[in-house]
């Protein structure tokens, strides 16, 4: 009983009306008398309006009640599973971008999707159950599982596709299984080639069109100065004409706005000078059929230099080359003797760092090995290391300390382990045995790699966002400060006001489900900004999309049409005999007193 | 002499009226000449008189035969007739009054010479005659849409008395406001639905009254002793309302 069906909630209203007339009933007490003449003229006198009476649990009490009650359930058209089965109607939608394009007439996709499924909705009658699916990497139940109509058409109206090209096989999988082999299956998308598993229909709205794209933007350093590239695509079979244009996200000020020609299936590239201090922009481009690749939003990426200190042996630091591997980072890296988020030692220590590397001889003994070298390649502080004609001279690393036998080796000379980590909490000790005198690694081209990845795994631990501009679907990361409480809860908010609770403790992550603005909310305190970008050619070419219609296969057990008028018919039967039943018993009860001989 | 049902009853007596028509030999007055010691008038002797009652000493003087004549001495009927109709057992206080009071007049009949004796009525009506001469006492509670003189009269004629006690329920002579009332009538066994307010008893006690009057007229029309009660102990019936009425005086 839902709002879904009015008549009901409204009946409900039976009960307490119910429970008001027995409140407010005159009750005759009885009484014997002799001379009963003598009252006669007065008979049926009414008094001056009714005031309330202890409720007095009768009979008749009961049976009106168990009648309006069973009046609402009537009107509320109750199921049982063993009357009949409800019509069912699983609809998945496809959720990608493309559906959300204007056709020529105006009328977007997603919109001849909604009519689609109204329309559907409509034929299977008024007690349908709805299941609406949406599709993406992840399915997404908009509706349901056997959600009412009234229900499923609000829940419809909330729909706006905007992700990029995906697997459709999960959401029909899904709707395969909300479904059952009862169920009515339709798929609604714009591929006109789109094929469904068998019982599952499928519509197909969408138009072949020509579009023009935004399909990268970024911003880089380049010797001091910011500039800005931006890639955009005609997906159409000859050059289009459109506009580009460069706006500043505070005041809306254009920067720049100029026409440009796109040549068909081909990348154009436009670079842009960026004022210094330039905050967030948007980079737009003309009008046509697809407006979520026509907008880029980027936000000025916040400085994340990693602050390292050395606290080795100025002889060690050159044996080690550290220093110029390290300048050679450029400002990514920030050299300090103070706190820093990497720190690289001889000896495992306490303190404030992120990751710490100890680079130790190792104990004896002290060995040479010329490889093969065992590397976790998948680890990213190996990312691009080979070691080949690396000669390492260590000892053995559990001497070092601090990895002890708890850490995880990384590199390994047969089964002698010479990188290891080791995990403290929010803290990352990397141990390396090497005696740089007796090795070539310091020399060897994987040496500043190493550095490099390992500046990368700091500057990956330090706290905030790891960055703003974001493409919708990936995910938002925010890394709590160590001071922060982590049981404050984080949520990312939309440009629509829509809210999404952050996944994880110290680092938190947020689904993107659609383009635009994003603020990170701490209470109501804001504490950053991410710009969601829609990027994928691959929707943004609607020269593929079409309408089509392609019936599924009749399932045996899917006459759902014939069983439609039997729904509900038996339950409504039951229930409307039982009323009858009861407001005789009522009656019967009421009366009883009145059978007296009437007084004349 | 049996004892009564209530002590009280013995605190009281009937008061019997002056002369009583008549009845057999007994111990009360009667109206004609007989045995007792209270010379009523003489007259001259005729044959069959009795010799005791010679006056000698006025044949001494005047030579003529002289008899002194003595008012007779007799046992009045009395007769109870107690209404046993349905309204007379509306409440157990009333019921109990009808019979405290029946026992109260039977006792006080015998105690006072007479021969009382109780008839059971449905409608005043006594399924056997009543006796003649006596005195007679109606308890009853008159409760009935009919006029009551027909029926009183029929029970005065013959009668030296009639003595016509009329018991009600306290509530019947007083009810209280008791709001919505379904009323049942104990005889007819119809329902009455109405509001007892202040108004409805206003007027149900007029018509009681009315009642009550026509039962006292009809009762004083044939010579008569009326009183209404309210059911209670027999020593407040009599004080109350018995002894006003002249139905009883103290013993």
């Amino acid at each position: 009983m839902t709002f879904a069906s009015p008549m009901a909630l409204l009946a409900l209203l039976a009960v307490p009306a119910v429970l008001a007339l027995h409140l407010f009933r005159r009750r005759y007490r009885p009484r014997r008398v002799a001379g009963l003449f003598l009252f006669a003229p007065d008979a049926l006198v009414a008094s001056a309006g009714r005031q309330r009476t202890p409720l007095v649990r009768s009979t008749s009490l009961w049976l009106e009640l168990a009648a309006a009650a069973l009046l609402a359930l009537w009107l509320a058209g109750p199921r049982l599973s063993f009357f009949g089965v409800p019509p069912h109607v699983v609809i998945v939608l496809d959720d990608s971008a493309s559906m959300s394009a204007k056709g020529r007439d105006g009328v977007a996709f997603a919109a001849r999707a909604r009519d689609i499924v109204e329309r559907e909705l409509r034929a299977a009658g008024g007690d349908v159950r709805v299941t609406l699916v949406v599709t993406g990497q992840r399915p997404r139940v908009l509706c349901g599982p056997n959600a009412p109509a009234a229900v499923a058409s609000s829940a419809l109206s909330t729909w706006n596709p905007q992700r990029a090209r995906h697997d459709m096989a999960p959401a029909l999988a899904l709707a395969n299984e909300l479904g059952g082999e009862r169920a009515t299956m339709l798929f609604v998308t714009d591929d006109p080639r789109a094929t469904a598993p068998a019982g599952c229909a499928v519509r197909s709205v969408g138009e072949s069109l020509d579009n023009a794209a935004l399909v990268h933007a970024r911003r880089a350093l380049h010797d001091g100065q910011e500039r800005l590239f931006v890639d955009a695509t005609a997906f159409a079979g000859s050059t289009l004409q459109t506009t580009l244009t460069l706006r500043a996200l505070g005041d809306a000020k254009v920067l720049m706005s100029r026409a440009i020609e796109l040549p068909g299936d081909r990348v154009a590239r436009f670079e842009l000078d960026l004022p210094t201090g330039t905050g967030g922009i948007e980079v737009t481009l003309g009008g046509d059929a697809l407006v979520i690749d026509d907008a880029c939003v980027l936000l000025a990426e916040p400085p994340r230099s990693v602050g390292v200190a050395v606290r080795l042996p100025a002889e060690r630091i050159a044996e080690l080359h550290l220093g110029h591997a390290l300048r050679a980072l450029g400002p990514a890296v920030q050299l300090g003797s103070g706190e820093a988020d990497l720190e690289i030692c001889a000896a495992p220590s306490e303190g404030p760092w992120s990751v710490q590397v100890v680079i130790a001889a190792g104990v004896e003994p002290i060995d040479a090995w010329i490889g093969p070298f065992l590397l976790e390649r998948r680890h990213p502080l190996l990312r691009g290391v080979t070691l080949e004609g690396v000669i390492w001279s260590a000892g053995r690393l559990g001497g070092i300390g601090g990895i002890g036998g708890m850490g995880r080796g990384l590199v390994f000379a047969g089964d002698v382990p010479l990188l290891g980590e080791e995990t403290l909490g929010d803290q990352l000790r990397l141990s390396l045995a090497l005696q740089p005198a007796r090795s070539n690694l310091v020399t060897s081209p994987d040496w500043p790699i190493l550095l490099a990845n390992t500046v990368d795994l700091a500057r990956a631990r330090l706290p905030g966002a790891a960055q703003v501009n974001v493409r919708l679907g990936d995910a938002i990361t925010w890394r709590r400060r160590p001071s922060d409480d982590a049981r404050d809860e984080l949520r990312l908010v939309d440009a629509e006001g829509n809210a999404t609770l952050g996944v994880g403790a110290r680092v938190v992550t947020f689904d993107t489900w659609r383009a635009g603005l994003h603020r990170l909310m701490r209470g109501e305190v804001e504490q950053a900004r991410f710009a969601v970008n829609f990027a994928d050619p691959r929707e943004s070419d609607l020269r593929g999309c079409g309408s089509a219609t392609l019936a599924a296969a009749p399932r045996p057990q899917a006459d759902l049409a014939a069983a439609a008028g039997e729904r509900g018919g038996v339950e409504r039967r039951v229930l409307a005999f039982l009323l009858l039943a009861l407001a005789a018993l009522d009656w019967l009860v009421l009366s009883r007193p009145r059978m007296t001989q009437a007084l004349v | 002499m049996r004892a009564p049902d209530d002590p009280a009853a013995a605190e009281w007596r009937l008061a019997w009226p002056r002369q009583p028509a008549g009845g057999a030999a007994g111990t009360r007055l009667g109206r004609a000449t007989g045995a007792s010691l209270e010379f009523v008038d003489s007259r001259d002797y005729v044959v069959g008189d009795d010799l005791r009652h010679v006056d000698w000493r006025a044949y001494a003087r005047t030579d003529q035969l002289r008899v002194r004549l003595f008012r007779e001495e007799v046992a009045p009927a009395l007769d109870i007739v107690r209404d046993v109709s349905a309204s007379m057992a509306v409440t157990a206080d009333k019921t109990a009054a009808a019979d405290v009071l029946c026992d109260a007049f039977a006792f006080w009949g015998e105690r006072g010479g007479g021969r009382p004796r109780v008839y059971d009525a449905l409608d005043l009506q006594p399924a056997t005659p009543l006796r003649r001469d006596g005195v007679r006492v109606v308890v009853s509670d008159f409760l009935q849409p009919d006029d009551p003189a027909p029926q009183l009269t029929r029970l005065a004629i013959g009668a030296a008395l009639l003595i016509v006690v009329q018991v009600l329920d306290p509530w019947e002579l007083d009810p209280a406001t008791e709001g919505a009332t379904a009323l049942h009538d104990c005889e007819s066994d119809a329902r009455l639905d109405l509001v007892l307010d202040a108004a409805v008893i206003a007027r149900y006690r007029g018509r009681l009254q009315r009642l009550c009057a026509s039962v006292e007229h009809a009762t004083r029309r044939v010579g008569g002793r009326f009183a209404t009660v309210a059911a209670a102990r027999l020593s407040t019936m009599c004080r109350d309302a018995l002894l006003p009425a002249g139905i009883v005086e103290t013993a």
